[in-house]
């Protein structure tokens, strides 16, 4: 799907904010499709209401605070990842992705200008030499579904390479990793795919790339020079589960043999959801299992059955290489200890990465 | 467009009516009307657009003609915005008028604008309900009107529409049951059967079962949530075998979902305060068993 015309069947309109309107990303999207009309505004406001839906694209400056805090929820383990909103809005439409329903009433909006949101990591970095910073992008959206056309990440991680500290990554279930290769210096820079077996995939992540297209892309990416990491997240209970993700944890270095020492970090998070998206969504198999009310109000399965799961699938990946990072995203404390011993201050190569950022 | 004419009242009534897509329950006040005091009826040649409840209004308080207003050179996506912008029920159309509105849409082949429209049928912008109005649609009728008379709510209703109709009947004449007990009762039932790919000859068999249980939510939630039920039943049975009139509670986190028990007990003296700790101190032996369940 990494073609400019997908992008040209899929948007109806480009609306440019006058502030970026000389910006080389705007001329990029307009050269890229010419075919798309296109309007210069003052402000988002000036977008009638007709067109504020995912077939509008809004190209825009950053308002406010350009760097964020991943929201960790209440009673639950904080990773302390730190987020730039940089293509908010997602098209793939994930049946159990929480953006479906913003979807409805807002235009995928792509902030650029690149600049501010840079000099504020940097000087967050600053703040905090000698620890690790990790930021994303994947917070709001997939970090690279719209990137091809704009290549905004690109200049993201020309800015932080020669920053020992930032991690930063681009998290997506697309194989758009083509246009990143040729950056000449890399830094930290992590390319991140979230993961599902391919029958999960196929059934609840809409046009999301295949298992292996992913994978393969990760391949390229690390022999590349880049650093990789994987998101088991929304880890799904359904009655081969097991054998299905184990499979994919062995996918990845059977198959692939992406080296471990690539892999700066895996994530699980079994799926979860706040009450209004099981509204939203409607009858969905996702949501037929055992869930129970959590302290953050969200449902997940029960404690017992989630820590078999993050147990297995850990174990598993630990048997490829030991010194891999595997973290657990938004669980309690219970969690932690049943699948890990401890909480992440106590275990050795997560209490640096799950470090609290001064500065914000 | 032309200025206002008064047309009788039976040549009104003779016009084709494509957009009759309102409730006309809701009577124009007859006061308003007897003033002449109600917008003109848009009519587009033979095609009224809009005013069947001033119509019915107009019958009834002996009126022979009404002031009308002729539309021209608008499609049938226009005339249904005039007819919305005239009702002006923004967030209050029933279930019954989005359907039909989703019908006149689909027989003018402009189903795709339907999500168009939302600015003048819904108060917020979501367009769910245009997917909701077509799940109505296909609604057996005796669960519509359910829904039209407050029995049931369209969400339970869209969950359990493919249950034959005689369990609502079941529902009606079980035990009593509120609208909310109603609601999650059909909820359970419908996602463990969904779930658990309970044959459709079966469940109304099931239901009736759950009905007569001495507590028809208890049983039903033990088939939602048969994992979770089995826990409790483990727990309520180990905490029998060691507490069981000790007069001490061990209490988990709810839905086993956390890492700390409570204790509970109360005493009225010193000896008592001691057996009581000592029968503590007993269970430590057995704690394991306890914590497992959050494990
Ligand atoms: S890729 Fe991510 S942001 Fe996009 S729809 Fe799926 S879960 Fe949502």
């Amino acid at each position: 799907m990494n073609s400019y015309p997908f992008y040209a069947e899929y948007f109806n309109k480009i609306y440019i904010t006058a502030d970026v309107k000389n910006t080389v990303y705007a001329e990029r999207i307009l050269k890229r499709l010419p075919g798309t009309p296109f309007s210069i505004i003052k402000a988002r406001k000036d977008i009638p209401e007709s067109d504020l839906n995912s077939k509008t694209i809004l190209i825009t400056s950053p308002k406010g605070e350009t760097v964020g805090r991943c929201p960790g929820t209440q009673g639950h383990i904080c990773c302390n990842y730190l987020t730039i909103d940089l293509y908010i809005g997602c098209t793939i439409g994930c049946s159990y992705c929480i953006m479906q329903s913003y979807l409805n009433f807002s235009p995928i909006v792509v902030n650029a200008e690149p600049e501010k949101q840079i000099q504020r990591v940097l000087e967050i970095a600053g703040l905090n030499s000698g620890r690790t910073i990790r930021i994303g992008t994947g917070e709001v959206g997939d970090s690279l579904l719209f990137d091809p056309l704009f290549e905004l990440s690109g200049v993201f991680i020309e800015a932080f390479s020669e920053s020992p500290n930032i991690f930063f990554e681009l998290k997506t279930k697309t194989n758009f990793v083509e246009h990143l290769l040729s950056i000449p210096e890399k830094g930290n820079a992590v390319i991140g795919f979230s993961l599902n077996p391919q029958n999960i995939a196929d059934r609840e992540e809409g046009i999301a790339g295949t298992v292996q297209e992913r994978l393969a892309a990760a391949k390229k990416a690390a022999d590349n020079g880049y650093f990789v990491s994987f998101h088991f997240d929304p880890i799904f209970l359904y009655p081969e589960w097991k054998k299905d993700y184990l499979k994919l944890v062995d996918t990845i270095f059977n198959e692939y043999t992406i080296p471990a020492e690539k892999i700066v970090w895996i994530s699980m998070g079994t799926f979860r959801y706040p009450a209004g998206l099981k509204d939203r969504a409607g009858v969905k198999d996702i949501f037929l299992e055992e869930f129970v009310p959590s302290k953050d109000k969200k449902y997940r399965y029960i404690q017992k059955t989630r820590t078999a799961m993050y147990k297995s699938i850990a174990d598993r990946i630990a048997g490829f290489g030991k010194d891999i990072p595997i973290y657990m995203c938004m669980e309690s404390r219970s969690l932690w200890k049943n699948v890990f011993g401890g909480i992440p201050a106590d275990i050795s190569g997560l209490s640096d990465i799950f470090n609290h950022t001064r500065g914000l | 467009m032309t200025g206002t004419v008064k047309l009788p009242l039976k040549e009104i009534e003779q016009m084709e009516h494509p957009l009759e897509l309102f409730d006309r329950s809701k009577q124009y006040d007859p006061d308003l009307l007897a003033d002449n005091l109600y917008p003109p009826l848009p009519f587009s040649g033979n095609m009224l657009i809009w005013g069947y409840r001033i119509i019915s209004a107009a019958k009834e308080n002996g009126l022979t003609e009404l002031a009308c207003k002729e539309i021209t050179g608008k499609g049938p996506l226009q005339n249904l915005k005039t007819a919305l912008k005239l009702e002006n029920r923004r967030g209050k159309y029933s279930w019954e008028e989005k359907a039909k509105i989703l019908e006149y849409l689909k027989n003018n082949n402009i189903g795709e604008k339907a999500v168009g429209l939302t600015a003048y049928i819904e108060e917020g912008s979501d367009t769910s309900w245009v997917k909701n109005a077509a799940i109505f649609r296909e609604l057996s009728q005796p669960l519509r009107e359910m829904i039209e008379t407050g029995h049931i709510d369209f969400k339970t209703a869209a969950l359990v529409r493919k249950f034959d109709d005689d369990i609502f009947l079941y529902i009606e004449k079980g035990k009593k049951l509120s609208f909310s007990q109603k609601r999650l009762l059909l909820t359970y039932f419908s996602e463990a059967v969904r779930r658990d790919k309970i044959d459709n000859s079966r469940t109304a068999e099931l239901l009736k079962n759950i009905l007569s249980s001495e507590n028809p939510l208890k049983t039903v939630r033990e088939l939602r949530f048969p994992k979770l039920s089995r826990m409790e039943k483990k727990y309520n049975a180990l905490h029998s075998r060691y507490l069981l009139k000790s007069g001490i509670r061990i209490t988990p986190p709810a839905y086993f979902e956390g890492d700390s028990f409570s204790v509970q007990f109360t005493f009225n003296s010193s000896k008592n305060l001691s057996e009581k700790i000592r029968k503590i101190q007993l269970i430590q032996e057995h704690i394991d068993e306890f914590l497992s369940f959050l494990r």
